[in-house]
């Protein structure tokens, strides 16, 4: 252990001493504390979180002697794995989704445990899951701030929900779905009256916000054992979201694609699986021309899927810098600033009910009351267990997912295939 | 005779030039013999520190238990060789690799071939031309990739939507291997053709003209012109664009990884019908942090290459000289 990485600073120093020569040579480089006693803040995150408006401008102004600078980096836990085994190059202050900080959370001493500059959750006002699935060591080491939370609800086209006789208000629209099964349903429903569009975008998005609504999915939260094998709930939601692939429900619109991109603008789909940050997303995809087509209603079952937190990597030459500005991103008055400007949901409960978050209304959507849709869902939710393992498995179920749609497997061979994929995964 | 008798004549001069500095011819001797050396040293010297060193380190690594962040797990000898020949999506990636590189690395170098000759013809604005043969290759993979997969998009895809005009159901050209194999062997072919037809092209213009004119006068047709004069007299070329097309072949990854609906994320397909060697070594490596195991891919990656080289390296060679 030792001998190794020893090794790799030799290696690391052998990069530097390269770097440096090139630097050197007058590229102008601008590297941690600049001169005349301005530091300079490096803020990598995987997707814009919403800072670069106006909250970065704003704690520059009142932090003299602080510059920051955002670097946005698609393929980020890759990147920092890279960075955190070479011990430099990784920024001051990195972003992690809630899905990929499990990954790093065995490795969290290459962060800074924030719990020594000052942050508890006792005087911080952080909803408790959402807090403590950023620690480790039983709460005492916290690796990681939480930014904001996805309360989970549903995108629905209005006029295509008109065509198909359903209801349009939200609080209808809701009462339509209580459970998975009852969406299908109405989807099969929906399916005999419109015949150019599909009832929802996806499977894959549907099964994602199911594995947040049950407490243990692949792994034991005991022991961190692979348990996915003989979880029945799990496959009970897995073949529910095969059968919106063989029932014609889903229209097989990849997630985080063009295609679904272009199914949203088009008017291809009629549902969407909509956690509080994608309904900027949405927007964007849909364009100015579906305003006021699109309206929100909450999820089956509720729950939560996504948000992020804020790490600090050991290696930054300005812990406490980096640490002051972690905090600050994730205080409350920046939290209900983003959620009002941006719609992040906040992950403090004294902001998601802060009366001004739950009035607010979207008139792209509807003016469908978000605010409180996403805060009861937010409120409801249950602590949920994801295994350090979690995100190796995950593709192993969404591929499963994706022979169903592409028609190349049945729900049960798929279902098997994926837990033995999930297993040679975690070898 | 009078050859002799001049020879102690020449060596003459030396013997009082040795007598006046022994110093200074032996460095004129060193600089003639070493110099040459040591001007290509600092090339040594930077590969061995980023060629060959990482090269040993990686091999180093394969034979260890190896976390991409925490480092040596502890030594595991040829584990993971084993482990790696008995796995079944290496034989898979291997297989795709080899057919991506039958389906897109060969045609296009025949395509690149053909081009040249067509290029190397007396043709209008010639510059202008052979400028644009290599605009697929200045732009970005990524953005390339992007592109053609938008093109290949199942249900909003163009060229679904020409298929379609000649009554072609809708191809989901992910969902299955040869679909897949087609749709990235055309980013292949489109970016690197007008590459490799302007090294070729280079290669055809140093051709001695009067060569082909006096097979033409003889009689020949350009078809055998191109094949008996034109082809083995690029020979060297030929093997060189032969050689780093396989090695570039075998090591494919940005191109089908982005053809994947979910990107750098993706499998190379629902069932990995379009996996690479190249990504299979992303995944273990990137994504499940498995520092030793993608080691291991990663030699046995560059022993295919040696051998898939030496290979095509005989292959064109033997090819040329028929001609």
């Amino acid at each position: 252990m030792h001998v190794s990485t020893h090794r790799i600073r030799i290696a690391g120093a052998a990069v530097v001493a390269a770097a440096i020569t090139f630097t050197a040579s007058g590229c102008g480089s601008s590297s941690g504390s600049g001169n005349g006693g301005t530091i300079t803040l490096k803020v990598t995150t995987q997707v814009d979180y919403g800072y670069r408006k106006s909250l970065y401008k704003e704690y520059e102004k009142t932090h003299p002697g602080i510059k920051i600078k955002e670097v946005l980096i698609d393929d980020l836990p890759k990147k920092l794995v890279t960075q955190l085994a070479a011990g430099r190059g990784a920024s001051d202050v990195v972003g992690l989704g809630d899905d990929t900080i499990t990954k790093f959370m065995p490795s969290h001493d290459k962060f800074l445990n924030l719990a020594d500059y000052g942050v508890d959750n006792v005087k911080d006002p952080w909803v408790d899951w959402a807090y403590k699935a950023g620690t480790a060591e039983n709460g005492k080491f916290v690796m990681g701030l939480r930014t904001d939370i996805g309360g989970m609800g549903i995108c629905y086209r209005t006029d295509l929900f008109k065509k198909a006789g359903l209801p349009t208000d939200p609080a209808k629209v809701a009462a339509l779905w209580p459970t998975w099964q009852k969406f299908t349903s109405v989807g099969e429903q929906f399916g005999t009256k419109v015949k150019n569009a599909s009832f929802t975008a996806n499977t894959g998005d549907v099964w994602v916000a199911m594995g947040n609504q049950i407490k243990e999915t692949f792994f034991a939260e005991s022991d961190d054992s692979f348990i996915a094998d003989k979880n029945t709930a799990l496959k009970a939601d897995f073949m529910e979201a095969a059968a919106m692939s063989v029932k014609k429900v889903s229209g097989g619109y990849p997630p985080f694609t063009p295609e679904m991109a272009n199914a949203l603008k088009t008017g291809r789909t009629a549902t969407a699986i909509c956690p509080a940050w994608k309904l900027d997303r949405t927007k964007e995809a849909s364009g100015a021309e579906n305003s006021g087509k699109w309206s929100v209603a909450a999820a089956p079952l509720g729950g939560n899927w996504g948000g992020s937190y804020l790490t600090v990597p050991k290696q930054t030459a300005h812990p406490k810098e980096a640490a002051a500005l972690a905090r600050w991103l994730t205080a409350s008055a920046q939290q209900k600033k983003l959620f009002l400007d941006a719609g992040y949901l906040s992950s403090h409960p004294s902001v998601y009910n802060d009366p001004a978050v739950q009035a607010k209304k979207d008139p792209y959507f509807s003016n469908a009351p978000t605010g409180k849709i996403f805060a009861q869902a937010a409120d409801a939710m249950k602590p949920i267990y994801r295994g350090t393992k979690d995100s190796d498995v995950q593709s192993a179920f969404m591929n499963a997912l994706l022979r169903v749609e592409q028609g190349k497997q049945q729900p049960e061979a798929a279902w098997n295939q994926a837990v033995s994929d999930a297993k040679k995964a975690i070898g | 005779m009078t050859v002799t008798e001049t020879r102690p004549a020449a060596e003459a001069p030396e013997a009082p030039a040795a007598g006046r500095s022994p110093w200074r011819t032996r460095l004129s001797r060193f600089d003639l013999r070493y110099t040459p050396y040591l001007f290509i040293v600092p090339f040594f010297v930077v590969f061995g520190f980023f060629g060959v060193w990482p090269l040993l380190y990686t091999g180093w690594i394969s034979f260890h238990k190896w976390a991409m962040i925490d480092g040596d797990q502890g030594w595991v000898g040829l584990d993971n060789y084993t482990a790696l020949f008995k796995d079944a999506y290496f034989w898979n990636a291997l297989l795709n690799t080899v057919l991506l590189f039958l389906l897109g690395t060969v045609p296009q170098l025949f395509a690149a071939l053909g081009l040249a000759a067509l290029l190397n013809r007396k043709l209008r604005a010639s510059s202008l031309w052979r400028a644009s043969v290599l605009l697929p290759h200045v732009v970005s993979v990524v953005a390339v990739t992007l592109v053609f997969a938008q093109l290949f998009g199942h249900n909003t895809g163009l060229v679904n939507d020409a298929l379609g005009l000649f009554g072609i159901d809708r191809i989901d050209w992910q969902a299955n291997r040869w679909s897949a194999m087609i749709g990235i062997s055309t980013i292949i072919i489109w970016r690197y053709t007008g590459y490799n037809t302007l090294i070729f092209l280079a290669a055809m213009q140093s051709v001695p003209h009067e060569l082909k004119e006096a097979a033409m006068l003889d009689g020949a047709s350009r078809w055998r012109v191109f094949r008996s004069i034109t082809v083995p007299s690029i020979r060297p070329t030929i093997i060189f664009v032969v050689m780093m097309s396989s090695i570039g072949g075998m090591q494919i990854f940005a191109e089908p990884q982005l053809f994947d609906v979910a990107g750098t994320d993706g499998t190379g397909g629902s069932d990995r019908q379009f996996q690479t060697l190249m990504m299979y070594l992303y995944e273990k490596g990137f994504r499940d942090f498995n520092a030793g195991y993608s080691a291991t891919l990663a030699w046995v990656m560059f022993l295919l290459i040696a051998v898939v080289s030496g290979i095509n390296y005989a292959l064109s060679r033997r090819i040329a000289t028929k001609g």
